[in-house]
């Protein structure tokens, strides 16, 4: 926020190309037979929890990316090694940005406006559930975040490693049906992309499904795994001459 | 006085790939096959360190300097080697131990470049859990000793150097550490800023007792601050003392500057040792073990023709410089 233009560019910016997916979305939907076992009104509020989603998520990490590959390239990250902290905690914290207001405000009215258009009622439940779900999605992304920043720290630059990250999580932006029978139950128990989007939205919807327990659990395994990376990746970290 | 640092047979090796030529095919084919050498970065260095020194450690560009501050302040892991810093081994409690030591390094900044420095100061307070009446007493202090009221308002981007480097050394001051590293803090600054630096440093070590480990090229620092140096060379440790008896090493020395009526032919000067010379002046050095001084000037005045002369002891850069390229054993 320190410089202004920039921030409110960013926050238009952002508004603005996070109207597209959703868009796109509702195309393929009119203009094809549509998903199996969704009809359009929920496929936007899938949209609009997707957006939600990637709006704390980028405000949380998007600036981590950049920061990181920083740091590590010029020898920088000593000085994260210097505080009486985790290094992890402090990378992490300091990708914050609010740049991606836009994102989550579009994503949140998007959803309030489809829960009123289809009239439903949400228990207490759903709704512990719902912010469990959200909760595990943004888990599940940290453990990609943890790990890129660990193949940093041993490749010192390999930012396309961290795209290959970014396309890969694109499978967690279509329902489940799309998929096929096996790599549907992979997407909610082993590499549970589902827990992103797809899950929330069903319990919005109350179709409730067990396997959103599997999904939250495996995403806070993958965090646990990808930390015990980080920490062995750290004994590796060679600085830079100076 | 009992030890703080205590450095035991600390080796760090580094693979460095190797490139035959530069160029764009030569880049390609590193891409398929790479060359890598062990450079040995510290090489079987030991050392201690006395509470409430002020310790220099110096040494040319790429001795392994910097790759000891780095192990010692538990960045780096080492080869092989033991390390005891006020109990800790700095790598392996890495977390426990850096809230008790500062670190400044003069080439990288601890600040937030777009915030105000009194943000990082803040941001420290949470860091370290400084109690609200120390970090308001430290500031106070801070501010005060190198006038930085105003400077520690403005964003860090908008610092000269000098005043950027009061606030890093404060932000490493802040949580008052027993123990401070100092990597190369008065670079790049004028002679002034580097006072203020240097009499900061002394008073903090009076004041507090706080234990300084130094590294710097100016030798100036070195004199001003240091009992003893450490000088280290290709890794590798090549005086640990006092700089007094490093500088009677070569007391016996005496540098003769003379300048010249008219220019002379250099086969006037060959009976002489010379430092350095041009067609208008010499310098020459004198060894009081094999002559006498007076002899030598009677010498001077005989053969040659002297407008101006300026006699004086060998300086500490030119011993640094000497020990550096190896002259001379230690």
């Amino acid at each position: 926020m320190q410089y202004r233009f920039d921030f409110i560019a960013g926050i238009f910016i952002s508004l603005f190309a996070s109207c597209v997916g959703p868009l796109f979305q509702y195309f393929i939907f009119t203009q094809t037979k549509g998903y199996p076992g969704w009809n359009v009104r929920q496929i936007v509020l899938f949209q609009g929890i997707l957006l939600t989603y990637v709006g704390i998520r980028d405000m949380i990490y998007a600036g981590v990316r950049g920061q990181m590959m920083g740091i590590v390239r010029k020898g920088d990250f000593d000085r994260y090694l210097l505080k009486p902290f985790q290094p992890i905690v402090l990378i992490l914290a300091g990708g914050f940005s609010l740049n991606s207001i836009g994102t989550l405000l579009m994503g949140l009215t998007i959803m309030v406006y489809s829960i009123s258009v289809m009239g439903l009622s949400i228990s207490i439940l759903q709704i512990i559930l719902f912010f469990l779900c959200l909760m595990g999605g943004l888990i599940f992304y940290s453990s990609f975040v943890v790990l890129n920043c660990a193949i940093l720290i041993m490749t010192v630059n390999s930012g396309r490693i961290w795209d290959v990250f970014d396309s890969i999580l694109k499978f967690a932006e279509y329902p489940a049906e799309i998929f096929p029978k096996a790599t549907r139950v992979a997407f909610m128990t082993v590499v549970p992309f589902m827990v992103i989007a797809y899950f929330p939205t069903q319990v919005l919807l109350d179709r409730i499904d067990v396997k959103l327990f599997y999904a939250l659990a495996v995403s806070v395994v993958f965090l646990l795994a990808s930390l015990g990376i980080w920490n062995k990746c750290l004994k590796r970290y060679t600085s830079a001459g100076g | 006085m009992e030890n703080i640092i205590k450095v035991e047979s600390l080796n760090r090796s580094f693979k460095v790939t190797k490139r035959e030529k530069a160029g764009l095919i030569y880049s390609i084919k590193s891409l398929f096959k790479r060359e890598f050498i062990k450079v040995s970065a510290v090489a079987d260095v030991s050392f201690s360190i006395k509470k409430g020194e002020i310790r220099g450690l110096i040494g040319p560009n790429g001795a392994g300097k910097s790759t000891i501050i780095k192990i010692i302040s538990g960045i780096l892991y080492p080869s092989s080697g033991a390390v005891t810093v006020m109990g800790y081994t700095p790598w392996l409690q890495r977390q426990e131990y850096v809230k008790n030591i500062g670190v400044v390094f003069g080439q990288k900044s601890q600040l937030a470049w777009d915030l105000p420095a009194i943000d990082t100061f803040q941001l420290n307070k949470k860091l370290y859990h400084i109690p609200d009446e120390i970090y308001e007493k430290n500031i106070e202090y801070f501010k005060e000793l190198l006038s930085l009221e105003e400077v520690i308002k403005k964003p860090v981007r908008q610092l000269s150097l000098g005043e950027r480097m009061k606030c890093e050394l404060v932000c490493a001051l802040l949580h008052e550490p027993p123990l401070i590293y100092l990597d190369e803090p008065t670079i790049g600054l004028d002679i002034i800023s580097k006072q203020i630096i240097r009499d900061f440093i002394k008073r903090i070590n009076k004041e507090k007792k706080t234990t300084f480990i130094l590294t710097t090229h100016d030798m100036d620092d070195i004199e001003d601050l240091c009992e003893k140096v450490i000088i280290i060379n290709k890794g590798t440790i090549v005086y640990n003392g006092e700089l007094e008896k490093l500088k009677a090493l070569f007391s016996k020395k005496k540098v003769i500057d003379v300048k010249f009526l008219h220019p002379v032919s250099p086969d006037t000067l060959e009976s002489f040792k010379i430092v350095s010379k041009d067609t208008q002046s010499a310098k020459l050095e004198v060894n009081l073990e094999e002559t006498n001084l007076q002899d030598e000037i009677y010498r001077i005045f005989d053969l040659l023709p002297v407008y101006d002369i300026d006699i004086s002891s060998i300086d500490i850069e030119e011993v640094i410089k000497e020990i550096y390229t190896e002259h001379i054993p230690c």
